[in-house]
């Protein structure tokens, strides 16, 4: 047995300025709220961002070798505001 | 934000933590609403086509109250800040659990929610075990999924600088038996003992009278639901909540309250 963590099959970057405050996985279609698709993903990875006043979500679909970013959201939160003098 | 959960259909719940008095630039003017510390905002990722998929607001944010992460003792700011004091766990649909410390108290109380409704459906207080640190602010909780039907609580204590004290932990195994979906039917009669938890909009008692048209609302409820059919039921809550909400969420967490 053997974990290869060299060669990666896929890559993703974030365009995310915020933090990454957490993440989860659902394995193969467990995720029950994706578009129906042709291809069943291996897993949905579902990434919470936040900073002050703003929360980011994305969801990426993962398949066999390639990422698919089903959602990328930025939604300001009421209650905060910055302003630069 | 200082926790969030997501649940596989695709609820999502952010829990937002006290504005802190972080030392900032002198060129920046920062104005917080205190409205805002401590609310649970809860959206769903809804599929509107086969090609695109939408996040949504689902309900006004609940604003939690008489939890240690959100009270602020004299003379220091609320508990965050030396570790972490509450945690959250979706049990999908809209059901969430919520552990946090009480203040003033060594208990912790596991809270569980149906934030569409924003009503808890079970409580259960306890106190920290003793084996862990005497200090409260050096515990911190996380919730885990461990089955359909099984959440893990982890505490951990952070020693505080004595060479003697050594971090220690416990796992808490908590059963959980929560319906696959959300319905009015399990979140009826559930408002009061909810109350405690929950902000009062505007800082004080509701106002609102119980009047005709919501003992109108509430036999149709009933009678829907002794028929079972809770999915009509659901959908004469809302479209009355609809009609009588307006647009500021408080008013619409207080009717919530009033009828539920």
């Amino acid at each position: 047995m053997d974990i290869d963590l060299l060669t990666p099959k896929a890559e993703w970057k974030s365009n995310s300025n915020f933090a990454l405050l957490t993440s989860f996985m659902f394995p193969k279609v467990s995720a029950t709220f994706l578009p129906s698709h042709q291809v069943a993903p291996s897993a949905t990875l579902v990434l919470v961002f936040s900073s002050t006043g703003v929360i980011q979500i994305c969801v990426l679909s993962l398949h066999q070798d390639e990422f698919a970013t089903v959602l990328n959201e930025v939604i300001p939160v009421d209650g905060v505001s910055v302003e630069i003098l | 934000m200082i926790d969030a959960t997501c649940s596989s259909s695709g609820y999502i719940t952010c829990l937002r933590k006290p504005h802190s008095s972080v030392p900032l630039p002198q060129a920046w003017l920062i104005s917080y609403d205190s409205e805002s510390d401590g609310q649970w905002r809860s959206f769903e990722l809804h599929s509107i086509s086969p090609e695109s998929l939408l996040l949504r607001p689902i309900s006004s944010p609940t604003r939690l109250s008489g939890l240690s992460f959100i009270e602020k003792s004299p003379g220091r700011a609320a508990s965050h800040h030396s570790a972490m004091t509450v945690s959250t766990l979706s049990l999908g649909s809209s059901f969430a659990v919520l552990c946090g410390s009480l203040p003033q108290s060594q208990d912790l109380v596991l809270l569980l929610w149906d934030l569409r409704y924003s009503v808890v459906l079970a409580s259960h207080r306890f106190p920290i075990p003793t084996n862990l640190t005497a200090s409260k602010a050096s515990i911190s909780l996380k919730l885990i999924p461990a089955s359909n039907s099984q959440v893990l609580l982890s505490l951990f204590s952070t020693p505080q600088g004595k060479k003697s004290s050594r971090a220690r932990s416990v796992v808490f195994v908590i059963p959980t038996i929560v319906p696959d979906t959300s319905t009015i039917a399990t979140a009826m009669g559930r408002a009061s003992s909810s109350g405690k938890w929950l902000v009062e909009p505007n800082g004080g008692p509701s106002n609102v009278s119980f009047s005709s048209d919501r003992h109108d609302l509430l036999n149709k409820l009933r009678t829907t639901i002794r028929q079972g059919d809770h999915e009509t039921a659901d959908s004469e809550f809302f479209k009355w909540l609809d009609n009588h909400s307006g647009s500021t969420a408080s008013v619409n967490v207080r009717l919530v309250c009033s009828v539920l």
